[in-house]
């Protein structure tokens, strides 16, 4: 009996969704085209000047799950000003790049492509491969006719330039301008300073200084409980800097923690094969005899990384990573104790600080050749609005009075030399969203200036002033310590010829140096024995071949011309 | 016909195995319950608690942030009912679809069950992937509707198989054949032989597809524009993806962000599997011993 | 009219009702299966947008060709292929097993116990069982290596030895679907006629010939169908659980192909790489397939076809 009533309340409930799911009109779903509007749509209804009939353009947007795009105030906004009539595509996070690939496969794509970075992009062979094909319109003639922002942006900012310029000199498409001061010199170590204050040690300036520092954390029992539990360094093994290596082997030849090139005087050269990474293996393996690495830090997460750094009582002497919220809570007491150190001096006399510009190559924004003269003309000069710095604020945060203020008095910006100009109103808990903003899908002049006019609060242990410590860590220890010439990987564009097989020889290259680097500091290959056929095992790798890929793109890139 | 049986005492190389077995389960419980509790306790602790590693079993200050943060979609209840509608609809349409083919392959006297099993086999191995995929449901006229869930991915060749399998061991050629000299045709045999016969096999097929229907989401994900055909798993994942790589461009907020998505993820699955888990007992019950009668033997 | 002919018109007058009845399943393998794959000349083309899938220009087996010569190629192949026998080698009997001895419980509640607890794991996302793994075998303060520790064991990093994580991967896959897997097992020996088991027990059988001789050759077609099915499946390892397990330490032997070739689409995004891979490993599953099918064949009258 009882099965048969579940069954039919089953039944029933079907039927009613049923019902109500094939109703698809009517109420504003996915596709949103406000579609009870009549053609002469200027949703500005009190405007003074007679509102000539607003282009249309159709548009493909990756959509957060507390927007709605063609209600957003910022929609309207770019809207009113510039004569517009979006029709929107939008999908949520989930399954975009799918989506996006789907809607360029058969054929039905809108006008624009708008993107959000880490969701979903169109990489570099992607903008090669579609703006070959006709399927992408350059946007040069654009930028320069109707775009004088989008140019001031590109001209002053010479990597960015590079990053969204193919070698044949068209621009396919932009992504972000994304000036995270902090974010360019991912490789930090973060010491704990109150450990040091204990034992009476001062800030380490060479390798020597470090190693002794770590023993003393080791034996010297910081902690104060008796138990010689501390763990002098550790890291992890995924992206923002938490590599144990890099800051070690920065003091011995440049390592960027990403395609281990170094350039010499415009040639494009490789660090892992030369003596000096194999003087840098040898004191990293120094310090794991020791025991003063983590043997954790080569295959933990994050989420153990941060486990270890939030324990109770104190173990973490020093830890690798972008910025010391990976490893620890910025709401304890122990957050406080962790500063940045700048980079060490090696025996040689070599001192570097990773830097790695922040942006991402590829592009979040794309016209295709589906959108007509107007509409091109159109969205370029709406997009050009998000290039100056009312347009970026409007875009990323919202309304003013409602989403972010002007500052008060006695209120600093983040830089130092610059005017603090605003901050964000914080919601109220149990706040709906506001529908007030691009936010992450407008981020494309997150200039300098831009960030560093936030408010920030000048208690840089507290989360409101973590910017500022960040900026400061970065600004006193690590800016100007980057060689003079580093191979600019995020502005530089391969070849879709050799692509592929720069693609795999990068990920065969890559694996190899990871892979021995670890059995070198371990101690399972020997950096006497060894070495000469680790170094000889390249040339099976093809690096030769690799870095000719690389120095033909390099000559090729637009970069620094 | 009740028959007095001798209480034989079972031999004591019997009573061992036994007391192994159970001690052999016993370990297994204890070393399968212990992450599962682990999972549990997580999701109702605080996001610091988790991201520092501190919980070991039970929850370490404890609160319903979490599952706040899941429920916080109001869209949630939509995506329930939803899969409700899908893994019943769905597993009663693929039971049929399975039944309907796996049944003539296991007849030995069926000619052609060489050819349709390669036939079927074939399509396990090789697939023409996402994208002609989709233009072949979008030329079927599929995409955002409730079928686009039911149909494109309604019969699994490892369901007709084992199917299959079932009825050639369990149903002899022999007995359809005696159902045939007594006039009997396929279908009727099928309906009053067959099938009462499978309640085993139909628990297996159902139990799975309905597991299969309810954890789906990449069909849904492609398929599907309008939110309120969404199943459960799409609304689960979606809030998992937005807060875990937020715009926000400070780093501290960043990083409380990413406390909470790490014990989202535990209130997460305590959420979306509780609903499987509650049918498996329902399910349970066909495993038992003996379901096919004696009938078979006559 | 020949033999042959004769027995098809035979089937056909016999079972027109079953052919009825095959037509709808097969239509919908024509529909949904058949008809896309014939859109998997992708790998033979360099895929052009607008010239659409019959337009695209023929490149031949470049795909193929970069992708084998490839000195990692031989790597890939092979810690693929051992991963996948291991994990063979280990889950197929694992559920198995556990079936049996549920089988042989008395008690309703503890059986019923043990099923839905073991059932369980396999609803954890990839996401949250690898976090679990990774803390657990934590070398400073894992619960695995604090167990070993207090048994006298040094504590090991497990996932930092190429050689251990093969082992990781393979029991925590154990532990996840064990349970599950075990649920057909479950079914097949509900089938078991019950006055096979009178009649061991009249034969003086005891417990471990009445399993030897009665429940395995009972279940013995369930279970050579799915050794079959594993074996066709070999080549397709997947792909997010050991991605998220790799580490510099353990990458010897954690590179599979799945997850070079996801990382070589970072760098360059291109579908027809990627078809052409996954046609290889459909190829090399199909002959495993074959050979296997074969074998069973001869060995058992248990087959796919």
């Amino acid at each position: 009996m009882k099965k048969i009533v579940s069954l039919a309340a089953a039944v029933l409930m079907a039927i009613v969704l049923m019902v109500t799911g094939c109703s698809n009109g009517g109420h504003a779903d996915q596709n949103g085209n406000s579609a009870a509007n009549p053609s002469s749509g200027a949703s500005a209804g009190s405007s003074s000047e007679p509102a000539a009939n607003p282009v249309t353009i159709s548009i493909f947007a990756d959509q957060d799950s507390w927007q709605d795009l063609p209600t957003n105030a910022f929609t309207k906004t770019l809207e009113q000003k510039f004569n517009i009539r979006f029709q929107w595509t939008t999908v949520p996070y989930d399954g975009a790049p799918e989506k996006r690939q789907i809607s360029l496969a058969s054929g039905d794509y809108p006008d624009v492509f708008l993107l959000v970075p880490y969701i979903d992009h169109f990489t570099q062979a992607d903008l090669l491969k579609y703006g070959q094909q006709g399927v992408i319109v350059p946007l040069n003639d654009l930028i320069d006719q109707y775009a004088p922002h989008i140019k001031e942006v590109l001209d002053a900012n010479k990597d960015y330039k590079a990053m969204n310029t193919a070698p044949d000199g068209k621009i396919y498409g932009l992504n972000g301008l994304s000036a995270c001061y902090h974010c360019s010199f991912p490789n930090k170590m973060w010491v704990n300073t109150a450990w040091m204050k204990k034992l009476q040690i001062s800030t380490p300036k060479t390798t020597d200084d470090f190693k002794k520092m770590l023993e003393a954390f080791k034996t010297k029992d910081p902690n104060g409980n008796g138990k010689a539990d501390e763990i002098p360094l550790s890291g992890s093994t995924e992206t923002f800097g938490v590599h144990v290596v890099p800051f070690l082997m920065n003091a011995f030849i440049y390592d960027d923690d990403h395609t281990y090139l170094i350039m010499d005087n415009g040639k494009v050269d490789f660090a892992p094969n030369k003596p000096q990474w194999r003087e840098g293996l040898k004191y990293i393996k120094s310090l794991y005899d020791e025991g003063l690495i983590d043997p954790a830090a080569f295959t933990q997460n994050a989420a153990a990384f941060a486990k270890t750094g939030n324990h109770n009582p104190e173990l973490l002497g020093a830890g690798a990573g972008m910025h010391p919220a990976i490893f620890v809570d910025l709401n304890s007491e122990s957050s406080k104790h962790y500063d940045s150190i700048p980079p060490l001096t090696g025996p040689g006399g070599v001192s570097y600080a990773t830097f790695n510009y922040s942006g991402n190559p590829g592009a979040s924004f794309v016209i295709t050749n589906k959108a007509g003269k107007e509409q091109q003309i159109a969205m370029i000069k709406a997009l050009d609005y998000i290039y100056t710095f009312e347009g970026q604020l409007e875009a990323n945060t919202g309304i003013e009075g409602v989403d972010w203020r002007k500052p008060k008095e006695g209120e600093k910006a983040l830089d130092p030399s610059m005017q603090a100009r605003w901050t964000t109103i914080p919601g109220k808990p149990g706040d709906k969203p506001h529908n007030n903003a691009w936010a992450q899908l407008g981020q494309y002049n997150l200039s300098s200036e831009f960030r560093g006019s936030q408010v920030q609060s000048t208690d840089i242990y507290s989360p409101d002033g973590y910017e500022r410590r960040l900026f400061d860590a970065t600004k006193n220890n690590y800016d100007g310590k980057q060689p003079k010439q580093i191979f600019p990987h995020w502005a530089v564009w391969i070849d879709p010829g050799s692509a592929d097989q720069a693609g795999m020889m990068q990920t065969n290259i890559n694996n190899y140096v990871e892979q021995n680097e670890l059995q070198f500091i371990t101690g399972s290959k020997s950096l006497d024995k060894d070495w000469d056929d680790y170094v000889k095992g390249f040339d099976g790798l093809n690096l030769k071949g690799y870095l000719d890929i690389m120095q033909k793109a390099y000559d090729a890139s637009t970069y620094g011309k | 016909m009740a028959s007095r049986s001798l209480r034989i005492r079972e031999p004591f190389g019997d009573r061992m195995l036994l007391g192994m077995i159970y001690v052999l389960l016993t370990l297994v419980l204890i070393a399968t319950l212990y992450p599962l509790i682990f999972i549990v306790s997580s999701s109702f602790s605080s996001p610091a608690a988790v991201s520092g590693g501190h919980v070991w079993l039970w929850p370490v200050e404890p609160s319903l942030i979490g599952y706040r943060a899941v429920f916080h979609n109001g869209q949630i209840l939509t995506g329930y009912a939803n899969s409700l509608f899908y893994t019943v609809f769905g597993t009663m349409i693929s039971i049929v679809l399975t039944t309907m083919i796996a049944y003539p392959l296991s007849r030995r006297t069926f000619f052609g069950r060489s050819g349709l099993m390669v036939f079927i086999v074939f399509t396990m191995l090789f697939s023409g992937g996402l994208i002609p995929t989709y233009l072949v449901v979008k030329a079927v006229g599929l995409i955002d509707t409730r079928w686009a869930l039911l149909l494109p991915n309604a019969i699994w060749v490892w369901q007709v198989i084992i199917a299959r399998t079932f009825f050639q061991t369990n149903i002899p050629d022999e007995l359809a054949e005696a159902s045939e000299i007594d006039g009997c045709s396929d279908i009727r045999f099928i309906l009053q032989v067959v099938l009462p016969l499978s309640k085993p096999i139909m628990a297996v097929l159902a139990l799975m597809y309905a597991v299969g229907q309810w954890n789906a989401y990449f069909d849904a994900l492609i398929y599907l524009k309008t939110s309120h055909l969404y199943p459960l798993q799409l609304f689960l994942r979606s809030i998992l993806i937005q807060n875990n790589a937020s715009g926000t461009i400070n780093a501290a907020d960043a990083a409380q962000q990413l406390q909470l998505t790490g014990l989202m993820k535990y209130s997460l699955i305590v959420v979306s599997s509780l609903p499987v888990l509650v049918i498996y007992p329902f399910v349970q019950r066909y495993f038992v011993q003996g379901m096919l009668i004696g009938a078979v033997k006559g | 009219m020949n033999a042959y002919g004769t027995k098809a018109g035979k089937s056909l007058k016999k079972h027109w009702q079953l052919y009825l009845l095959v037509i709808p399943p097969v239509l919908y393998f024509v529909v949904f299966k058949y008809i896309p794959m014939f859109n998997v000349v992708l790998a033979f083309k360099d895929y052009n947008v607008i010239k659409g899938i019959w337009g695209s220009p023929w490149v031949g087996a470049k795909y193929f060709d970069l992708f084998f010569r490839n000195p990692a190629f031989p790597t890939l192949l092979k810690n693929t292929l051992f991963i996948s026998l291991y994990e063979l080698a280990v889950n197929f009997p694992v559920p198995i097993l556990l079936a049996l001895a549920l089988n042989e419980v008395r008690s309703v509640r503890f059986k019923r116990t043990v099923q839905l607890i073991t059932y369980a794991p396999y609803f954890i996302s990839t996401v949250v069982m690898v976090s679990i793994i990774i803390l657990f075998l934590d070398p400073n303060q894992g619960i695995v290596n604090q167990i070993l520790q207090a048994l006298g064991i040094p504590a090991t990093n497990f996932l930092g030895s190429p050689h251990l994580f093969r082992s990781v991967y393979v029991f925590s896959d154990a532990w996840q679907t064990a349970g599950y897997s075990a649920v057909i097992y479950l079914a097949a020996l509900a089938g078991i006629d019950p006055s096979l088991y009178e009649a061991a027990k009249v034969d003086g059988a005891s417990r471990l010939q009445k399993i030897w001789n009665v429940d395995i050759p009972g279940i013995l077609p369930t279970i050579v169908i799915i050794l079959i099915l594993n074996v066709g499946n070999v080549m397709a390892l997947g792909f997010e659980k050991i991605y998220l397990l790799q580490n510099p330490l353990n990458i010897s032997t954690s590179e599979i192909i799945a997850t070079y070739v996801y990382k070589i689409g970072l760098l360059n995004a291109n579908y027809s790489f990627a078809t052409a891979v996954g046609l290889f490993n459909s190829v090399v599953n199909l002959i495993l397939l074959v050979l296997v099918n074969a074998i069973a064949r001869r060995i058992s009258s248990n087959s796919l076809w």
